[in-house]
């Protein structure tokens, strides 16, 4: 049994787990527009990254084929790369507004 | 407005902690006011009239034993009805609210023992005198975005009166809406905007 592995996978559920309900009470606080929408999508985001967080021990106790371990492997660096662009997006929206980009 | 009715609002405004104070009315009208010159009058009037506008407001405020106290992070509001109108008392966190309780109870009892105000003698409307782009501005701003105009009142009273400064002024507020309220929104309080401009 691969303890470390699935010490890791507890930790980073509990974690993502915080995120979810930090993100969904941000939701909930903003009231709407551009960064509203994009955040409403970065929510979905983490909502699809708990999910799968989730699921990892499973994949590990089951002992998922390499085919689709490398499926999972990079549909998360898909998603991944979705989320640090929504969160380029607003960060960029935010600061355009401050004024503080060059 | 009566002097007594001013002085009990002084009154409170000297317990420690109180910010200020005022009375409005049904139709959202400030009657009194005792608040510092830094408080937007025009912000003071927007929050009377969403409070005597909201159905909900109205219901648990009706009689003379209303009350209503609103917690917020940075501060608390007190709000007690006066039969046809209603005390706002804006407390910071630093208020004893015991004193503030004692003392809104005299208040509020002055305020109802106080005459009525004689009926206004009905004369010829005179023509009104037009409010200047800036204050017009302001008010579009007050009325459209209520609770989250504090922002958008900034840059308003950051902007110089010229048009030029006007317009950039505008530009920044719809992108304020745009980006943080409603798309929707921001086109409509633009076109306003803009409007009053072009007038």
């Amino acid at each position: 049994m691969n303890y470390g592995a699935y010490a890791l996978a507890a930790l980073a559920i509990v974690m993502m787990g915080v995120d979810v309900v930090l993100a969904v009470r941000l939701r909930r606080a903003i009231v709407g527009g551009e960064v509203g929408q994009k955040w409403g999508l970065l929510t979905m985001l983490v909502g699809v990254f708990f999910v799968g967080y989730l699921l990892s021990p499973l994949a590990l106790y089951y002992q998922l084929p390499a085919e689709y371990l490398n499926l999972l492997v990079f549909g998360v660096f898909l998603f991944g790369a979705v989320f640090v662009w929504v969160v380029i997006g607003i960060i960029r929206d935010t600061l355009t507004f401050l004024k503080l980009v060059r | 407005m009566t002097p007594s009715e001013q002085a009990a609002l002084r009154q409170l405004a000297d317990i420690p902690g109180v910010v200020g104070s005022m009375v409005f009315d049904v139709s959202g009208t400030v009657v009194l006011s005792e608040f510092p010159a830094v408080f937007d009058t025009a912000a003071l009037a927007g929050v009377a009239s969403r409070l005597s506008a909201d159905g909900y407001f109205q219901e648990w405020m009706s009689g003379e034993q209303g009350t209503l106290d609103l917690r917020f992070v940075d501060g608390h509001v007190v709000l007690r009805s006066l039969g046809s109108a209603w005390l706002l008392v804006l407390c910071t966190l630093q208020s004893n609210a015991q004193l503030v309780a004692m003392s809104l109870t005299q208040v509020v009892r002055r305020l109802r023992m106080s005459p009525p105000a004689p009926p206004a003698r009905v004369e010829p409307a005179a023509p009104p005198a037009a409010a200047s782009p800036l204050e017009q501005l302001r008010l579009i701003v007050a009325r459209e975005l209520g609770a989250h105009s504090a922002q958008a009142l900034e840059i308003l009273a950051a902007a110089g009166a010229r048009p030029k400064d006007l317009r950039r002024a505008i530009d920044e507020i719809e992108k304020l809406v745009r980006l943080f309220i409603s798309k929707k929104k921001a086109e409509e309080i633009g076109g306003r905007m803009r409007a009053v401009l072009e007038d």
